[in-house]
């Protein structure tokens, strides 16, 4: 009897601390205040407010250093969709899905205006998300600790190389579908962190990321730097559902934050270098 | 009529042909013993009748109405036909009082102080109306099997089966225990008994039945049973009672 | 007659079986610093013998005995705490600085966000926790009923089993919390992810536990079931007054072990977009760049885990020591 008391205190507890606040969408959301002076009619899915969804962790991009996801209030995205908002004259709220679920379009295009998450343009993705025009370029770039040359291909392949899940690095250099980057030995990490740490620890010499994501970690870890990246072409793109109309609303807006140099300007002061200056190393073309 | 009626009872269990024709009629108030060796078939026998097992072959009859086969109501049944096993079976979760009100209330739909005060009278007529609240491995096994009885007569029933009460107790226990059974008989409860207790059968029972091999092979008063058998095996069997020294 | 009944021992072997020389010297060597008291005392319990006092020998002995056991378990505590402080300073003390600088634990900050997520862990494992235990008791009883014409229902509830312990928790919750939504069912095609998790979490932990279940009702003798039959007691009232609180008083350690498992497979819900504590350890060492945000995310869980362990366990004890009266 005394088990079946427990249980019951349980589910009690668990009724009573449930119904104080459980709202219909738990996933976090965040909002900016309110911009006034809007130009455009952006035809946001909820009334005021331009509603964007991330995955976090994004550091830098969403957030510089706070402890808590609910608190991020800077970063390269928040501040560039932030800035998109303005245009738009609404507020910025961000709520938090997984990238797996992003990137195969799964994210009910009803409950979002636009996605910023770091996400690299392809092909692939592009046939179940539309994109928009690239606002951010993605070569990769290695970080490795002070004094490691890397000058050619060669050099890379006598490395331990870490990359993150479900990124571009790890598609290239692992599923052989790109001539001339197919690498043996890369080690896959679920997320950054863990890859960095394990950097630290010396159980890998490099990680292969987003040149720009690279950089940006040089600031938190001394002794390392980037010393070349490898060219892909590829850029960063916002997600918009598909055919929903979003892209011919909101492109151009964006471009015109890349073109004014805004966006630039948000790399310099969140990741503190230019990924233009890192020197470009050559993949072998098989 | 009688109460009870077997009629061509038979039962086997896989290849083990355990009743092969059990004719037996059981009148109202009668006390009926059944004896016999181990696998004659007397604990099925009164296993059948409550259809805790069911039977290949042949019916049975409660009251002319027929209460085994397809269609019975066998919880209605059970309501009338009481049984207590060699092993008490008291519910070990629940108190001696529990334990007796909990078919009355659940099944009778009796209010809980009405079944609580009928369970303590009853327990105060055997005299363990102080180990009411008391859960069941705190009791002896004579104890224990009491309680068993008050429990099964909780629910009045018209026939008590009692299969082998006595067998698992300690001998200075058998005695209380077969104080109550001839209670029972001289306030004219109907029952048949299995048992090894040859001179308690002998001196509480209307009828003895002797089963070997899966049928009735003698049945009569306990005189003639006992005293004087008409059958070959019956005195077999007798003698070596006898000779066990129990009877 | 007499082949069945064993000569015994002679006197001398009986005193000396209790100078286990060998197990003390064995413990003294592994475990030096207790091993040795051990090893003294059978040593002294030899030499009396020898003088012919048994009694005293037998004694000595016995205290032998004891400390061999006591030094194994000395001993083992000694090394293991060894063994952890060598890790923590291997490498220029690098697990310390990655896992536990304080920087990080010391973080106030760090820890009010980990428990606003581990808040989320909590409902989770409570709601989904209520739900399993009668979840899985439905499932275990469907499984049981009797005859024929259940067959197919009982099928069912076999198929519910089998396929839901087939799968690793985390693609069930991937199935559940985005599968649903798109299936457009009335009632189920909107809840929060929080919720989508719950039920996910049921209906995993709801198979393993339902057999659980089953064992015990299984484990309890028929004779109950019998007795309980031939009172008139229906099938269900069988079960629900007789069998099944007798069964999960028996099953309680593996119930309370399960629920534990399910406890730290809340952990997952951080996949498909709740911020537990686990996603937010995530956030915190993606923003800080350590991995210290996992040690506060397991210190919380084993902060809730470890005392509800020892709960339960007192409370089955103070259960047993009621109703198996004088066994204890």
């Amino acid at each position: 009897m005394k088990f079946k008391k427990a249980a019951i205190l349980l589910a009690a507890a668990g009724l009573v601390v449930s119904a104080c606040g459980d709202d219909k969408k738990e996933a976090d959301t965040s909002t900016t205040k309110a911009a006034s002076g809007g130009t455009v009619d952006c035809k946001p899915v909820k009334a005021g407010v331009l509603s964007v969804i991330t995955s976090l962790p994004g550091p830098n991009f969403w957030g510089s250093g706070e402890e808590d996801p609910d608190k991020v209030k800077s970063g390269i995205e928040y501040d560039l969709a932030t800035k998109v908002a303005e245009k738009c004259g609404l507020k910025m709220e961000f709520k938090n899905q997984p990238f797996d679920a992003i990137v195969a379009g799964q994210v009910d295009a009803k409950s979002y205006d636009i996605i910023f998450s770091q996400v690299t343009i392809t092909e692939e993705r592009a046939k179940v998300v539309d994109f928009s025009v690239g606002y951010f370029k993605a070569d990769q770039g290695i970080i490795v600790k002070d004094g490691t040359e890397v000058k050619s291909w060669d050099d890379l392949k006598k490395m331990k190389v870490g990359v993150q899940a479900s990124t571009t690095a790890e598609y290239y250099l692992t599923s052989g579908d790109v001539p001339g980057w197919k690498l043996d030995g890369v080690k896959t990490f679920p997320d950054l962190a863990s890859a960095y740490a394990a950097l630290d620890a010396g159980t890998i010499d490099t990680v292969m990321i987003d040149t720009a994501i690279n950089l940006g970690q040089t600031k938190q870890m001394k002794g390392f730097s980037v010393p070349a990246q490898f060219k892909t072409g590829e850029e960063y793109g916002a997600i918009y559902g598909k055919d929903n109309g979003k892209k011919a609303i909101f492109d151009p807006i964006l471009k015109g934050l890349v073109d004014d140099g805004t966006v630039n300007g948000l790399i310099a002061k969140y990741l503190g270098g230019d990924p233009s200056k890192v020197p470009f190393v050559d993949v072998p073309s098989s | 009529m009688a109460l009870l009626e077997l009629r061509e009872v038979t039962k086997a269990f896989g290849d083990n042909q355990v009743l092969r024709g059990i004719d037996l009629d059981v009148e109202i108030h009668q006390v009926v013993t059944l004896i016999g060796a181990s696998g004659s078939g007397k604990s099925t026998v009164l296993r059948c009748i409550n259809a805790l097992e069911d039977i290949d072959g042949g019916v049975i009859r409660l009251d002319g109405d027929r209460v085994s086969g397809r269609g019975v109501d066998v919880d209605a049944l059970r309501r009338e036909v009481g049984i207590v096993f060699q092993s008490y079976n008291l519910f070990p979760h629940m108190t001696v009082l529990q334990n007796i009100t909990l078919a009355p209330t659940r099944i009778l739909g009796v209010s809980s102080d009405q079944a609580n005060g009928q369970a303590l009278a009853l327990l105060e007529r055997i005299g363990l109306a102080d180990k009411a609240r008391e859960y069941p491995d705190r009791l002896s096994g004579g104890q224990q099997q009491r309680v068993a009885i008050v429990r099964a007569l909780a629910m009045q029933p018209r026939l008590l089966l009692l299969d082998e009460i006595t067998s698992a107790l300690d001998p200075e226990l058998v005695a209380e225990v077969l104080n109550i059974v001839r209670d029972l008989a001289d306030q004219g409860m109907t029952m048949i008994l299995a048992t090894h207790e040859m001179g308690f059968a002998r001196e509480v029972s209307s009828k003895v039945c002797f089963l070997h091999q899966g049928v009735i092979h003698e049945e009569g008063p306990p005189e003639q049973i006992f005293g004087d058998p008409q059958q070959e095996r019956t005195r077999a069997f007798l003698q070596r009672i006898v000779e066990a020294g129990r009877l | 007659m007499s082949e069945l009944v064993a000569p015994g021992l002679p006197a001398p072997q009986r005193v000396g079986r209790v100078l286990t020389y060998r197990k003390a010297a064995i413990a003294s060597l592994l475990f030096p610093f207790t091993g040795v008291l051990a090893l003294h005392r059978s040593l002294r319990a030899s030499k009396l013998a020898k003088q012919g006092e048994v009694e005293a020998a037998r004694i000595e002995g016995e205290k032998a005995r004891d400390w061999v056991w006591y030094s194994v378990g000395i001993g083992l505590l000694v090394y293991l705490i060894a063994f952890f402080v060598l890790l923590l300073l291997a490498n220029n003390a690098g697990v310390t600085r990655v896992f536990m600088s304080w920087k990080h634990l010391g973080n106030a900050k760090a820890w009010s966000s980990m428990l606003k997520g581990f808040w989320i862990n909590v409902q989770t494992f409570l709601w989904a926790e209520a739900f399993v235990l009668v979840w899985a008791l439905v499932v275990a009883v469907v499984r049981m009923l009797p005859g024929k014409a259940c067959g197919p229902i009982r099928g069912l509830a076999t198929a519910y089993v089998d396929v839901f312990r087939a799968f690793p928790a985390i693609l069930v919750v991937y199935m559940i919390g985005f599968g649903l939504p798109k299936a457009n069912v009335p009632l189920l095609n909107d809840l929060s992810e929080m919720q989508y998790s719950i039920i996910a979490l049921t209906l995993v932990y709801g198979a393993y536990v339902s057999e659980v279940y089953r064992a015990g009702i299984q484990s309890i003798h028929w004779s109950q079931t019998a007795a309980a039959r031939s009172l008139g007691l229906s099938n269900g009232q069988t079960m629900r007054f007789v069998v099944v609180p007798q069964a999960v008083r028996r099953v309680i350690p593996p119930l309370v072990n399960d629920f534990i498992g399910l406890q730290k497979d809340t952990a997952i819900i951080g996949f498909i977009g709740v911020q537990d504590a686990v996603a937010r350890a995530r956030f915190y060492n993606n923003s800080k760049g350590t991995l210290a945000g996992y040690t506060i995310a397991a210190i919380l869980f084993f902060v809730v885990s470890v005392p509800l362990t020892r709960w339960f366990e007192w409370m089955q004890n103070r259960q047993r020591s009621r109703v198996e009266g004088g066994r204890h």
